[in-house]
């Protein structure tokens, strides 16, 4: 369906039968709502990332693409290497931070981007997880910002409500 | 950096100085120069000379080392504190500007306050000055976060309570504490290595710009200083000497006239401050001052700090053209991306006039010249 006969069959829904309608609509911010992966956090100096997940291998998923979208325009890098991650057990909150740590000390090593990531186990025994991204390229990728380093700084990591949320405070 | 030349001189070869700058001072992802490859055992040298290791391999002069901070060297350096991790991703970067803040910036000196000692310091009205603002880059970083997780630990140990994680800490003569102190030496002395090969390849790139000789150019280091760091000191509490560690993160060391820490030629004057302003502002060379050693453990401001978050800077930046703007105020910017750019516009940032007259007036350090930026690279 082209976005031009998406455009009609919703403007005729809405005319003909606003209940329903409204009932949809509803439904789709409530959808787009539980999809929500992060939300960028203002702050002076840094940047804060604030992490959302259905559970917490989605919540470390999500990280890192949030990590990466500061960093680069995602929709540009393709899924051409990949890098298992393993890190030892810690608190959840050092879990966070040394996950993002790995993913720029690769980024600044071997100049990779990542946009997929699997993460195969997470918890207090630490964590297993497979990066799939490429490396940066002159002229094809674009760099938003230089991440410096991910830091400790109002570090959380918590239940929320059904899912996980996470927050993080990275120096730029 | 000072120089022999004046605003007049180089009217019209902005374009064209800044854009070699660009190619020969790596910035940006990934980007590193092809002649440089660090070993393993060159880069323990590097933690452990300092500017002096560049020096010897033919990046600068001696008389450089002069008028940087400890010579461009702290003693105490131990590689072996350094991690692998740390190590790599420093091996990557030695020679490369950075992002964020990072800049080379070509300007010149637009006022000056105080005649007596903008001559002592070699400056001059018009003249063309270079500043660097760079460090330790990523091998700093992973240096603090190894050491983070160190001291996460010990303040358990030491039972120290910690309003934040990332305020974890360690007593100074603790073994954790004195092996920090080693591994940020390293780091230390990495970014003089850092800074004094960017010197270099700034002097080279004039050269080859305008085609004249070093000796026409005297492209002069006036002096190099830390703007985060921990120094063991000196000072005078309640009347009483005492030998302690200040640890000084966004600010710059200010010693008054007459400290035996500061360079033979400047005895008389007092340490040369730099205070980078914003891209589009300018930027102040001041001098450290006996009230600094009073008030404030001989330390003063380090630049002028923002107000937007690059966030919002970026958003305050969006369907403008930032280069075009800088252009038509008579400034050269290129930098590795735009974002980059964009994050550090001029609105972002306090006036640099305003934090110096703060500081001018409390008497911890005085102004000496006004630079106005003329050319950036960014990274």
């Amino acid at each position: 369906m082209s976005l031009s006969q998406k455009t009609f069959f919703i403007k005729r829904l809405r005319k003909r039968n606003p209940d329903e309608f409204r009932f949809l609509s509803e439904k789709v911010v409530e959808f787009k709502k539980k999809r929500k992966r992060f939300d960028i956090l203002d702050h002076t100096a840094d940047i804060g990332l604030v992490i959302y997940g259905k559970d917490l291998k989605t919540l470390f998923e999500n990280a890192g693409v949030g990590f990466f979208h500061l960093i680069t325009d995602l929709k540009r890098v393709r899924q051409k290497e990949e890098r298992r991650i393993e890190l030892p057990g810690e608190s959840l909150e050092r879990l966070m931070v040394d996950w993002l740590n790995e993913l720029l000390y690769l980024h600044e090593v071997e100049n990779l981007l990542f946009k997929h990531f699997r993460v195969e186990k997470v918890g207090k025994n630490g964590l297993k997880a497979v990066a799939k991204g490429e490396s940066f390229q002159e002229g094809t990728h674009v760099i938003h910002t230089g991440v410096k380093s991910v830091t400790y700084h109002q570090i959380q990591v918590r239940r929320e409500g059904e899912g996980w949320r996470a927050q993080v405070i990275l120096d730029l | 950096m000072r120089s022999g030349l004046s605003r007049k001189e180089i009217e019209g070869k902005m374009k064209e100085l800044v854009a070699a700058l660009f190619v020969n001072i790596p910035s940006g992802v990934g980007s590193h120069r092809k002649d440089l490859k660090l070993g393993e055992k060159e880069q323990k040298q590097v933690f452990k000379k300092g500017a002096k290791w560049a020096v010897e391999k033919g990046y600068g002069a001696d008389e450089d080392l002069d008028h940087i901070e400890e010579q461009g060297c702290i003693e105490g350096a131990d590689p072996d504190q350094v991690s692998e991790k740390a190590m790599e991703r420093g091996r990557a970067q030695l020679g490369t500007v950075g992002s964020g803040n990072h800049f080379v910036e070509v300007g010149y000196v637009a006022e000056v306050f105080d005649e007596v000692i903008a001559r002592a310091l070699g400056l001059w009205k018009d003249q063309i000055t270079i500043l660097v603002h760079t460090g330790s880059r990523g091998l700093g970083h992973q240096v603090c976060d190894d050491y983070i997780r160190v001291m996460m630990d010990s303040a358990r140990k030491y039972q120290i309570e910690l309003p934040d994680p990332q305020l974890c800490c360690a007593p100074i003569s603790s073994p954790e504490g004195e092996r920090y102190l080693q591994a940020m030496a390293c780091a230390a002395n990495y970014a003089f290595t850092n800074r004094q090969m960017i010197s270099h390849w700034v002097r080279e790139t004039f050269e080859q710009v305008f085609k004249r000789s070093p000796s026409d150019l005297r492209l002069q280091v006036v002096y190099d200083v830390c703007h985060n760091i921990a120094k063991i000191e000196t000072h005078t509490i309640d009347g009483e000497k005492k030998r302690v560690c200040v640890h000084r993160k966004g600010a710059t060391r200010a010693f008054p006239p007459g400290h035996k820490d500061i360079p033979k030629d400047y005895q008389d004057v007092g340490q040369p401050v730099l205070i980078p302003g914003d891209m589009g502002r300018c930027s102040y060379v001041l001098i450290g001052t006996e009230q600094a050693m009073k008030e404030t453990f001989g330390s003063t401001c380090h630049g002028a700090g923002r107000v937007m978050s690059r966030h919002q800077a970026i958003k305050a930046a969006k369907g403008r053209a930032i280069v075009r703007e800088m252009e038509d105020k008579g400034i050269i910017v290129k930098g590795a991306s735009r974002g980059t750019i964009e994050e550090e516009i001029p609105d972002a940032y306090k006036d640099v006039n305003d934090v110096v007259n703060v500081v001018h007036h409390a008497g911890i350090s005085l102004k000496v010249v006004k630079l106005v930026p003329m050319g950036v690279v960014k990274g």
